[in-house]
């Protein structure tokens, strides 16, 4: 049955309109499909000539359905690698001008708007109105689907994301973070020196769009392919569909992304601690990129306990640090991020931690006296996750 | 008949005719004169209306079509990155959400702009909290999503703190009750999802104790509206059970909330299929009883009707009412569908009132002059006439008006 809509006009000879239900006159000229005319819409003007201004018929609205319901599905496959709106365009995508524009663009990368970093919030900032990655917060506020069985499927509600905060992080205000807000960055260990700092990076400001591909990637966590003009790869392994933010994914390749910038501070070579030769660099160095219990030379001691999954107990406390997957659950490579949180930290540096203003020291990058220099655990715990000293 | 009684036949029709024709045209004058009279009596009472209650005349005057763009009339500033606005029955209070700076809660004077009150969820930080969409029931009261806590707080219209609905089937205040046998008079209490279980403090006594943390169903709360008829709808963007969920009036008339509330509808799931959302961050009712989710990251908007059956789709594709990341949105009581399109940085306005939704017009552009918006992210009318959104990186609220 059919609900005609459309008016239909009727001459008539006599003055004024007059109701009328015209069901059989209808179904003859609609072949005989039942159709109701709502009385406010048939009216009478004498004569009976009927003039219809649109016909209805239901195949044509069927094919009309189906072509919009195809073409609506085509625009609304976005899946990308990593989930979201981060991938997956299709040719005749509108996704572009979500974030573009080609001739009246305000920023620069044709957005918009000046802002990257106000562009992302608007999904990943406190409110979570786009998505469960809160980076502001340092807050994953989804809990991890129980069906799905890939991962670690450990990630529960208002899990603090393994990257960190940019302004908290579980729950108090960060002591260090990365700046993203678009302005020129000074950037430590970026020169041939370990204690040099380079007062611009390749691209200009460093914001979101510096580490991570809005568009997706190949890379784990849409990490960008090039920083600051770094080829860059890092491998994501153990992971399905559903996102595991707490527990790291990484494989191998992830302190790459940091040294696109701090490149000096990338220290590969067995015994670089202790080998005078490095000095000419500016100092000493902490390998990274190795086992967390290979063999170390003899002036180093390194706990018998695994630093993610055991980590060092002081009879109250325990503390770890998640090491880089080799493609297994529960790798064993040290990066970057197994101290340090890209994001940034709410650690505390209290007496000789303390290296900044006000705590006496001056190591580098320290600019405030509760400066904690990204690191992931308060003072220097992440040091005692692997080296378990008594 | 003779001849001499024609003429004076003539002369009687004739002054018989005189008179039907000045009994006609004294007819229409008292007509006249009475259509006068009466349109001096609206203009007297309107106009000792407008004496008595001096309002902005938009609000004054009765609701009528207007399919054209509203104008831009003044900010409210003093706010940090506001995200949620709401307006309360009387159109005197505005409600702001703000995620800058404390993260605050705020009520303006909506006329003078006039700051009135800061209030946060009790015993929180700013890093434990981010309040986001509010909107308020028939008497006045306050309901907003928290994103961080998962839960929609409830304060009194002067931002008291009454109650939380933790769950979609549990308040506080019936936990408690149920763990105290019954609320003592004067009991404090609170709930503070990053620390622990409910505290509570009886009346007299300086000790706070705390109770086991309740079992919960997980959920995600973020779009919170009130229909015209009471009903409460909360979007869950709960990844793994995401939907909407509809309560009965008699969850926003209840004198309080000590008996847990019980949805009366689920419906909606999470995806980028027919009637499925991605991040919905509002849902409301229209005067037919339909239900319009705004379907954030799938950009459109997803109808159903009054049966909750799934009917379609709409705000999706290219043009000027293509939805880019739609956020906050309002159903004026003509089915006009104001829409805050985040990052096309203006409002789409549809009219939804018959079968198939009519794009009427968009308003506002990026910028930070007087009416131009920096990520607009939800929106409120009073009536016909003032039309408040948050003007997030902007960090204000812009009056519109008819």
């Amino acid at each position: 049955m059919v609900i005609l809509d459309t008016p239909i006009y009727l001459k008539s000879e006599r003055d004024g309109l007059v109701k009328m239900f015209f069901q059989k006159i209808i179904q003859e000229v609609f072949r005989q499909q039942t159709i109701v005319v709502p009385p406010h819409i048939a009216a009478d003007r004498g004569n009976m000539q009927i003039v219809v201004k649109e016909n209805v018929s239901m195949k044509k609205y069927l094919i009309v359905l189906v072509v919009v319901l195809v073409t609506a599905l085509a625009l609304t496959t976005l899946v990308s690698a990593n989930g979201g709106p981060h991938g997956g365009f299709t040719a005749t995508t509108d996704a572009c001008a979500g974030c573009h524009r080609t001739h009246t663009a305000t920023g620069p990368r044709l957005l918009i708007n000046t802002s990257t970093q106000a562009l992302c919030m608007t999904c990943h900032g406190s409110t979570g109105t786009g998505a469960d990655s809160n980076v502001l917060d340092g807050i994953w506020l989804e809990g991890r689907n129980p069906t799905d069985t890939t991962g670690d499927a450990n990630t529960t509600i208002n899990s603090p994301l393994l990257g960190g905060g940019f302004t908290n992080y579980r729950g108090a205000a960060t002591t260090s973070s990365h700046s993203v807000d678009g302005t020129s960055q000074a950037a430590w260990g970026n020169g041939v020196a370990r204690g040099s700092v380079s007062a611009t990076l390749v691209g200009g400001g460093m914001d979101c769009a510096s580490c991570h591909d809005p568009h997706g990637s190949t890379n784990y966590r849409i990490i960008n392919t090039t920083v600051n003009g770094v080829a860059v790869t890092v491998a994501q392994v153990d992971e399905g569909a559903a996102k595991d933010y707490d527990t790291e994914q990484w494989g191998a390749g992830q302190s790459n992304l940091c040294a696109a910038c701090h490149g000096s501070y990338h220290t590969t070579t067995a015994g670089s601690g202790s080998d005078a030769t490095v000095a000419t660099n500016g100092g000493y160095s902490h390998r990274v990129d190795m086992s967390w219990n290979v063999v170390p030379p003899a002036s180093v001691t390194v706990g018998a306990n695994n630093p993610e999954t055991v980590g060092f107990n002081d009879g109250t406390t325990t503390v770890t640090v998640p090491l880089a997957q080799t493609g297994v659950v529960g790798g064993n490579v040290v990066v970057c991020q197994t101290c340090h949180m890209p994001h940034g930290t709410s650690a505390q540096m209290t007496g000789h931690a303390n290296g900044g203003p006000g705590g006496g020291g001056t190591l580098p990058g320290n600019t405030t006296a509760t400066d904690s220099a990204l690191l992931r655990l308060n003072n220097r715990a992440v040091c005692q996750a692997c080296h378990q000293k008594e | 008949m003779s001849m001499d009684s024609q003429p004076e036949e003539n002369i009687q029709d004739r002054s018989a005719q005189e008179v039907e024709q000045e009994e006609k045209r004294r007819r229409k004058l008292l007509l006249l004169l009475l259509v006068l009279l009466l349109m001096l009596c609206c203009c007297v009472v309107f106009f000792l209306r407008y004496l008595l209650k001096p309002q902005p005349l938009p609000e004054l005057l009765p609701a009528v079509d207007l399919n054209y763009p509203p104008h831009y009339l003044y900010s409210i500033y003093g706010v940090s990155q506001p995200v949620g606005v709401a307006i309360s029955p009387d159109g005197k209070k505005l409600y702001v959400a703000e995620t800058g700076n404390n993260r605050l809660l705020k009520i303006f004077e909506a006329e003078s702009g006039k700051l009135l009150k800061e209030f946060s969820p009790p015993n929180t930080s700013s890093a434990q909290r981010s309040p986001v969409y509010l909107t308020v029931d028939a008497s006045g009261r306050v309901y907003v999503s928290d994103r961080l806590q998962h839960a929609i707080f409830i304060y009194d219209a002067d931002g008291n703190y009454l109650d939380t609905i933790l769950a979609p089937n549990l308040t506080l205040s019936s936990y408690m009750e149920s763990q105290l046998k019954g609320i003592p008079k004067g009991t404090q209490y609170f709930y503070n999802s990053f620390q622990g279980g409910p505290s509570y403090q009886l009346s007299g006594s300086k000790d706070w104790k705390t109770l086991s943390t309740p079992k919960m169903e997980p959920w995600s709360p973020l779009g919170v509206s009130i229909s015209a008829d009471g009903r409460l709808l909360v979007t869950n963007v709960l990844e793994t059970n995401s939907n909407i969920i509809e309560y009965s009036a008699s969850v926003t008339s209840a004198a309080n909330w000590n008996k847990a509330p019980v949805p009366t509808y689920i419906f909606g799931s999470y995806g980028e299929g027919e009637g499925q959302f991605l991040f919905p961050n509002d849902a409301l009712v229209d005067s037919k009883g339909r239900f319009f989710a705004i379907d954030g990251n799938n950009g459109r908007v997803l109808v159903w009707d009054f049966t909750h059956l799934y009917q379609n789709i709409f705000g999706r594709g290219t043009g000027e009412s293509a939805l880019n990341l739609p956020r906050g949105a309002f159903l004026d009581e003509k089915d006009r569908l104001f829409i805050v399109d985040a990052v096309g940085h203006n409002v789409k306005v549809f009219d939804v009132s018959g079968d198939v939704p009519q794009f009427l017009y968009a308003f506002g552009d990026l910028g930070v002059d007087d009416g131009q918006f920096n990520y607009p992210n939800d929106i409120v009318l009073f009536g016909t006439g003032s039309i408040y959104i948050a003007d997030r990186e902007n960090n204000r609220i812009q009056v519109w008006s008819y």
